[in-house]
């Protein structure tokens, strides 16, 4: 019943035999054990993604082997130390360092859920529904991330957690349905905590006490995380961590490279958007994962070296300034209107987060400073900056601000963003509202239609400008 | 009341009274609500702080959408659309602190530096109570301190604070002794009414405050005792504008009176005083402004604030409970979620909880709701 499904997502005949008592337990408990429930898994997987290119076949079969992981954990594992989104991937990477080859479990649980749950079987609207009723009120904007969560709780799909490694840094919405979830279901978190106060004008030189403030709150968390579960991170999980990531990142960037470069754009950012997603969570399966990046650059490379594309050559470029999460259809909606995505989000480098930090001495700090560097979950006066650095150095012709509505902290410098976008670049800016995580809020026909004037737009300033008109 | 109308009047001229002062020279000092900007170090600096806190209109919900998401809390959205539109008081500030709790308050921040001309101070709160939390808030208020002696070129010594001090823990202690009267007899003041005292109170010329809450506390100590058949309900709100009389409307044409009121925002802390030792005044500020406070719902851990809370309906007699949150203010909901049950296994209170974005549509159904509890409370 599933072989296709789990030959779709990378596995050989040999491995879906040998994990078979596992695959069909995970599917059980996630309640797509039915034919009809792995014929939609079927159908969504490769409306998400190009289920004909090797590397993403390698890098779904990670995510598959993350969701098995994260269901079967309460049967597997001891102890389980959960580390939640949204957050700082050095410190979530080394948690999983060190978590190898002991009896707990540590890993970004929920993350692997909601993806899997979204970009394959296609269930998470029925999660959603389910939160909305635990404490998160439906049409008030709550992240549908923590409504899933909880419900992954509440359907006993994510087992109890000894404890949970929360991100409070950058927003309020995760740590505050922690808690809430802590208090129903009986379990500890630990909390990183930060105020994002820095000053307007401050960034990329983010306030030292401010620093020293975050870094504390690692220092305590990960103490925490010792004392109840005996997991012990230290300096060389966060080496071995460091060298994971920087492995992931770097084949990540060229293949963001080699796509923003290439005319035309050779795959689509939906297939992109996936090794978006593992790279942001971290992983169990690092060397999969940089297999499976490194499958896919040799993938597009070909594409290049044809000619072929997602839209046609010389189409208009946009900057897009949202990744919508558990579905990767906006992506390929917006490409299928002749636009070329060069970039997204929080996609490139700003010369201002690579400069070195300030603290070398200091491996917390260091990270920390780091982090809020990234601007947008953090300064809206840096995430303006970002952008217009993002329009300008991919020489893009309009920029799509779309905006999550559940996200507060994502959404809210969005629309001065349009604003400044507009008077810094004279770019063609639309405000277009999508969502992360909820499906419900949007969908790729909606989002399509909204864009399609703009991209008329920008089709005919091309033309305008090359003469053509 | 005497007091009230006289406040009445001082409230109605004090813009032009500011913008008078204003054009003297003296600073305007404008802060969002939230009881997290310390008056005292204002004063000691010799300006003048007033707390930005209008609100209750639809009209701008409608403007405030110019600028920003929908999905903010109402309170905070609206913010920005008062100083765009032009209103006299948002105007009169030279500069406006922000203490960062959430990223509701970060969006006033961050549009008032983006739209506006003020120059704008952030510093933050901490979501946990926390040894390195407490000296990140002291760290803020010195920094707020600086600050201000910037502004005004008044150096802020000790000795000034310690007299402003001494000036905040009258007006606390006088707010407190007045809400508290309320303990025997509710009709000692009305909620409207000691709202309107808890605004003026970060508004008004701080001695014509003094004065007043004197004279009214003096006032309610000779009024008749209401009908024992009152009921007595606690209103817990996420923020309480000024304007925004939603709750009060209701409450009133019923037969029940709020009799206590936990208020995140548009209240000023009246419950712990200000310590007037020692030799670091700022630390004395932050142990109060910051420390003994009633935790918020976007604190993490939630703290005690669910248990103080229940001890405050208890102490004030309270039947039912109303809860006031602003639409989108999402840690409000998800609290409102987990205390209500705990509310009624605990102390057996029933709690209803109300929501507006500043629509007039919300008054029916929230009557509805509000009518019902009062005849779920009698029915026990
Ligand atoms: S509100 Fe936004 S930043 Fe916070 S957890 Fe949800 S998606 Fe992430």
């Amino acid at each position: 019943m599933y072989t296709n499904l789990f030959k779709l997502c990378g596995f050989s005949d040999e491995e879906i035999d040998e994990q078979k008592p596992r695959i069909e337990k995970t599917l059980k408990i996630i309640g797509s054990d039915t034919k009809e429930m792995i014929a939609k898994a079927e159908k969504n997987v490769q409306s998400n993604f190009d289920c004909s290119l090797e590397g993403i076949r390698m890098l779904l079969k990670v995510m598959m082997k993350e969701v098995m992981d994260a269901v079967l954990s309460g049967e597997e594992y001891e102890k389980r130390v959960y580390y939640n989104w949204p957050g700082l991937s050095p410190l979530a990477q080394a948690m999983i360092v060190a978590g190898r080859g002991t009896n707990v479990y540590a890993c970004l649980a929920k993350q692997y859920l909601w993806m899997g749950l979204g970009n394959i079987f296609d269930t998470v609207n029925d999660l959603l529904d389910l939160g909305e009723l635990i404490g998160q009120t439906a049409g008030r904007a709550h992240c549908p991330e923590y409504q899933i969560y909880t419900a992954l709780y509440e359907r006993k799909i994510l087992p109890i957690p000894t404890i949970v490694l929360n991100c409070g840094w950058c927003c309020d919405q995760g740590p505050e349905v922690e808690e809430l979830c802590t208090k129903l279901y009986g379990y500890e978190a630990t909390y990183l905590d930060g105020t994002n106060d820095w000053e307007w004008g401050s960034w990329p030189n983010m306030d030292k006490r401010a620093i020293e403030y975050n870094a504390s709150t690692i220092k305590a968390s990960i103490a925490r995380v010792k004392e109840t579960t005996g997991l012990d991170i230290t300096d060389d999980h966060i080496k071995a961590a460091l060298q994971e990531i920087m492995q992931i990142t770097m084949g990540y960037m060229t293949l963001i490279g080699m796509v923003s470069k290439a005319d035309p754009q050779p795959i689509s950012q939906a297939d992109i958007g996936l090794v978006f997603l593992i790279k942001g969570a971290g992983t169990r399966y690092p060397k999969d994962v940089i297999n499976g990046i490194n499958m896919l650059i040799k993938e597009t490379k070909q594409k290049i070296d044809a000619g072929v594309g997602v839209v046609p050559k010389g189409a208009p470029r946009v900057y897009v300034q949202l990744r919508t999460l558990v579905d990767q259809k906006p992506m390929r909606a917006i490409e299928e209107l002749g636009l070329a995505i060069p970039m997204m989000m929080v996609d490139g480098y700003h010369p201002y987060e690579t400069q070195p930090t300030n603290y070398p001495d200091d491996r917390w700090m260091s990270l920390s400073e780091q982090a809020f560097r990234k601007p947008q979950l953090s300064s809206a006066e840096g995430s303006l900056r970002y952008w217009e650095w993002a329009a300008k150095d991919q020489k893009v012709d309009g920029v799509i601000m779309m905006y999550p509505i559940s996200c507060r902290p994502f959404c809210s410098p969005t629309f001065i963003g349009k604003d400044y976008i507009e008077k810094s670049t004279g770019l063609p800016t639309i405000l277009v509202e999508a969502d992360g995580y909820d499906t419900r809020n949007y969908s790729s026909g909606q989002i399509k239609t909204r864009i399609e004037s703009f991209a008329e737009i920008l089709k005919a300033n091309k033309k305008l400008a090359a003469g053509t008109l | 009341m005497l007091a009230m109308e006289r406040l009445k009047k001082h409230l109605s001229d004090r813009a032009s009274t500011l913008r008078k002062q204003k054009n003297d020279g003296v600073k305007i000092v404008g802060y969002t609500p939230g009881g997290f900007m310390p008056e005292e170090i204002v004063h000691a600096a010799g300006a003048i702080p007033i707390c930005l806190l209008k609100g209750g209109d639809a009209d701008s919900v409608i403007e405030s959408l110019k600028y920003n998401p929908r999905f903010f809390c109402t309170f905070c959205k609206t913010q920005i659309a008062y100083l765009m539109g032009g209103d006299l008081v948002y105007n009169l500030p030279d500069i406006l602190i922000v203490p960062h709790t959430d990223c509701n308050h970060k969006l006033i921040a961050d549009s008032w530096n983006y739209y506006g001309n003020t120059d704008v101070l952030r510093y933050g709160v901490p979501h946990n109570k926390g040894e390195s939390a407490r000296a990140y808030f002291k760290g803020g208020l010195e920094i707020l301190k600086k600050k201000l002696e910037d502004l005004t070129g008044n150096k802020v010594t000790d000795e000034k604070l310690f007299d402003e001090i001494q000036t905040g823990n009258k007006i606390r202690s006088l707010l407190k002794e007045i809400s508290f009267a309320r303990k025997t007899n509710p009709a000692a003041i009305s909620s409207r009414d000691f709202t309107m005292l808890q605004h003026a109170s970060t508004f008004a010329d701080k001695d014509f405050i003094v004065q007043t809450l004197e004279a009214v506390r003096d006032e309610i100590n000779e009024k008749p005792t209401a009908d024992k058949n009152r009921k007595r309900v606690m209103m817990i709100a996420s923020s309480l504008a000024n304007g925004d009389n939603l709750v009060f409307d209701i409450i009133e044409n019923t037969d029940a009176d709020i009799v206590y009121e936990e208020v995140t925002e548009g209240y000023r802390p009246y419950l712990d005083n200000v310590e007037v030792n020692g030799n670091d005044p700022i630390q004395n500020l932050s142990d109060t402004y910051f420390d003994k406070r009633v935790p918020a719902p976007w604190d993490r851990p939630w703290g005690d604030r669910m248990e103080r809370l229940i001890e405050k309906a208890k102490e004030f007699s309270c039947g039912g409970v109303v809860w006031y949150q602003m639409m989108y203010r999402d840690g409000f909901d998800i609290q409102a979620h987990y205390f209500s049950k705990m509310l009624e296994e605990q102390a057996n209170i029933p709690m209803v909880k109300i929501e507006s974005d500043y629509a007039p549509a919300e008054k029916g159904p929230a009557r509805t709701r509000i009518e019902t509890l009062v005849e779920v409370m009698s029915a026990n």
